[in-house]
């Protein structure tokens, strides 16, 4: 009996349900306690003599420049929208891969029918990459 | 395995010409880079999309109406066994269907292959097997095409709009071969196209996520296509209006859809219609369902979008939305409605209908009256018009028995009417493309004198005014006439009235149109237009079209009521 | 700790959240974040539904799916539009923007 069957067998929706939530309730109370315990304990240890530089906000050794918030080149966006067609896109295959051995008979039938799919996202790639849409001004 | 692509393919037919239609002019565009080849690429456009309704009146199931209800039937008695496991409390009694009833649903398939539409063969599930839900892939019937017939369908009803469909989108583009923007002429009929294929698949589907899938296609594209202009501000603006308010409908729409499943296990209409208990959930459900749909054709008070979007939109897009779009809205609203009906709510849904259609009829008209925009006077018409076809829609609705569609009259008045509202509507949105391109507004005042300027556009123009007014011998008159009688049948007697009563009052705004074109002189330095061949030819189509449904609707009138019984058991 | 009823509470919030943000927010952005939430509220629903009463019917699922792409899709055709707003006003004010009446 796979984890699946378990979850959905239906006597036990309330008691798994209720489980899961006391995991996920004790590894947040675990991450909450890590976190409070470390900081505590370095700054009870640390000596302290602050300074200029090290004040300032850290952003992987490099001198921070401007401030925290401004705005995002709009030339970002589109590769957002490529992420994110290529993210929702595997979500879809995620169900085709897991059905794929399961049908017997029809398995070069669900090949292809993958292969039109990631075809035409692969056009539309293809656009617009030759429209000139990815380039970096 | 090739069978099962036929069988699939048999029901998407027309959806497949137009995708792969669209692809191939993409991938010309790309290749002929920045030539310019706007008349050619967009006249293959309009050569495919009538390919397409060329190959969905072929499908056209000809055999007599009880022949084609085999599929229906089936599918009925199928799911009728089921109904003891169809509602909430299946949890505690029998949500296993029993091997009886799987068998029932193979017998069912089996029967159905007889229907043109399916003929692989499915697996049936072997004895003594666990059967679950009623999904077919549950009940052991896995192959690919089963599904597909299960959940959409390529029954006349459909065929008709994708017909519908795929006309209006060649005349579309047709009208837009002079389109100002020439560098992305193919991408915009190549969005038109997609367009259609999302209103295809609405049509075509049995299933509230299928129709929710076809619906934000058709969506996404028309948002993209309203904000076309990119020199135009208020294109953005109409971009944008739609976008926000066109999502709202569709959030409440897959909301509906949501609460459904909560309650049937299932967004499959007919699960849903023999399903249909008498508890909130399913009212609530139901309403957001019709009335996310009554916001789409544009019905009053869920207009409100309309006017900004035809007024700032690109006209060959105003012009495809408002026929095709709408009519899909109908159609859809017409097969949730018709899956048999919901009963327990008619008098719900039959109280906001006429609610609807009487506020579109009134608001539409009187509204128009004062609008300067003609682009704006044709969407508060099409509000009007909105509100006309609803009567036949209420007209669906037998009062006293609380069933739907024991007679043919209704829906076929209401398929006739979109039929010819597609034509008219299209051909009047093409004089005023023509006209705003030319003199460069559509104000009134643009049409100014266009006897003059353009004598034979200003007499289509009139003809499809008053046809649009329902002038006799003009197909606006005969769709008006079956569906005000459908009404009359019904006992709707003061929605008939309003009906008519405003119709008359909508002669004065068209008339408004007329006497600017005929009567008042053309401004100064006003040139003569201009019409491109295709766009003349195109245009003289849809006036001989008007005026021979008119004198002649016999043809399109058996057409509409083939289409219409092949939706009633 | 879980319950059907606080589930469709939930998603019965989201929605009502979703739409008063889409009503009356005056950013097109904040907006179009309110088309998320109400479809997200769909996609609870389903989740939901399958969970407590229909474990055997997939077809929430496939719906989930299919809610999800179609708001990434609707995310990104929006803000293409109101970038190209932002472009042509200079503010993605819905106030402000009203060119055309009547």
């Amino acid at each position: 009996m796979t984890l699946v069957d378990t979850v959905i067998s239906r006597g036990n929706i309330e008691s798994t349900m209720t489980n899961q939530a006391i995991s996920i309730a004790v590894f947040f109370g675990l991450g909450l306690l890590f976190w409070m315990v470390a900081l505590a304990a370095s700054h009870l240890v640390r000596p302290r003599r602050p300074s200029a530089a090290k004040e300032a906000t850290y952003e992987c050794g490099t001198v921070p420049v401007g401030r925290a918030w401004y705005q995002v080149h709009v030339r970002y966006y589109i590769y957002a929208l490529l992420f994110v067609l290529f993210d929702v896109e595997v979500a879809f295959l995620y169900p085709w891969a897991a059905i794929f051995r399961r049908l017997d008979g029809f398995t070069l039938f669900l090949l292809i029918d993958v292969l039109i799919f990631l075809l035409i996202l692969v056009f539309g790639l293809v656009y617009a990459w030759r429209k000139g849409a990815l380039e970096w001004e | 395995m090739n069978v099962e692509y036929l069988a699939i393919a048999k029901l998407f037919l027309p959806e497949i010409v137009l995708t792969v239609g669209a692809l191939l002019l993409l991938g010309i565009d790309l290749c002929l880079g920045k030539r310019d080849t706007r008349r050619a690429l967009v006249l293959l456009g309009a050569v495919i999309s009538l390919a397409a309704a060329c190959v969905a009146l072929l499908q056209w199931d000809w055999r007599p109406a009880e022949a084609q209800y085999v599929r229906q039937a089936a599918v009925t008695s199928a799911v009728q066994r089921m109904a003891p496991a169809v509602g909430r409390d299946a949890l505690t009694h029998a949500a296993r269907i029993s091997e009886r009833d799987a068998r029932a649903v193979t017998t069912a398939y089996k029967a159905a292959r007889h229907d043109s539409l399916v003929e692989s063969a499915a697996t049936p599930p072997a004895d003594g097997a666990p059967v679950m839900g009623i999904a077919p892939y549950d009940a052991g019937l896995s192959s690919p095409s089963f599904s597909a017939w299960w959940l959409f369908t390529a029954d006349n009803f459909a065929l008709i709009f994708k017909a519908i469909f795929a006309l209006a989108l060649a005349l579309a583009l047709l009208l837009s071969t002079r389109f100002p923007v020439a560098r992305y002429r193919g991408e915009f009929a190549a969005l038109l196209m997609f367009a259609a294929v999302g209103l295809m698949v609405m049509v075509g589907s049995l299933d509230l996520v299928g129709i929710f899938l076809g619906l934000e296609l058709a969506s996404l594209c028309c948002y993209a296509l309203a904000a076309w202009h990119k020199q135009d501000a208020r294109s953005a603006e109409a971009g944008t209006k739609y976008l926000l308010l066109g999502s709202l409908a569709s959030a409440i729409f897959i909301y509906g859809a949501s609460l459904f499943f909560v309650e049937y296990g299932s967004t499959h209409l007919h699960v849903l219609a023999h399903g249909a208990a008498q508890s909130p959930l399913t009212l609530v459900a139901l309403l957001m369902v019709l009335v996310s749909f009554l916001f789409k054709v544009a019905g009053a008070p869920f207009h409100l979008w309309a006017p900004d979007v035809y007024q700032g939109a690109p006209t060959a897009m105003v012009a495809f939305l408002s026929t095709a779009g709408k009519a899909a809205g109908f159609a859809v609203l017409v097969r949730v409605l018709s899956a048999h009906g919901f009963q327990a709510f008619s008098e719900k849904w039959l109280l906001l209908f006429i609610g609807v259609a009487a506020l579109s009829i009134l608001i539409g008209n009187l509204v128009a009256i004062h609008q300067n925009n003609v682009k704006r006077l044709l969407a508060y018409s099409g509000v009007a018009q909105a509100g006309y076809v609803l009567i036949g829609l209420v007209a669906m609705a037998d009062p006293a028995g609380g069933t739907l569609l024991n007679e043919a009259l209704p829906l076929t008045a209401v398929i006739f009417y979109l039929a010819a509202y597609m034509v008219m509507n299209i051909g009047a949105f093409a004089v005023v493309g023509i006209v705003g391109r030319e003199s460069g507004g559509e104000e009134l005042s643009a049409f100014a004198g266009l006897r003059a300027r353009a004598p034979v556009l200003a007499f289509a123009f009139t003809l499809l005014l008053l046809s649009l007014g329902g002038i006799p011998l003009l197909s606006g008159f005969v769709g008006k006439w079956y569906l005000f009688l459908a009404g009359v049948y019904q006992g709707q007697y003061l929605l008939v009235l309003i009906g008519t009563t405003m119709s008359v009052v909508s002669m004065y705004y068209y008339l408004l149109v007329i006497k600017q074109m005929y009567i008042l002189p053309a401004a100064d330095g006003a040139q003569p237009i201009r019409v491109g061949a295709l766009a003349a030819a195109g245009l003289a189509a849809i006036t001989l079209v008007t005026v021979a449904i008119g004198i002649y609707p016999g043809p399109l009138y058996t057409l509409a009521q083939a289409a219409a019984k092949s939706l009633m058991p | 700790m879980f319950s059907i009823t606080g589930l469709l509470t939930i998603s019965g919030i989201l929605f009502v959240a979703g739409a008063a943000a889409l009503i009356t927010r005056r950013n097109a952005v904040a907006a179009l974040m309110g088309v998320e939430l109400m479809l997200n509220a769909a996609n609870l629903n389903f989740v939901a539904g399958w969970r407590y009463f229909w474990p055997e019917r997939l077809d929430a699922h496939v719906a989930v799916l299919l809610v999800i792409t179609v708001a990434a899709a609707e995310a990104a055709v929006g803000l293409a539009i109101i970038l190209n707003l932002y472009r042509k006003f200079g503010t993605v004010d819905l106030e402000q923007i009203r060119l055309m009446r009547g």
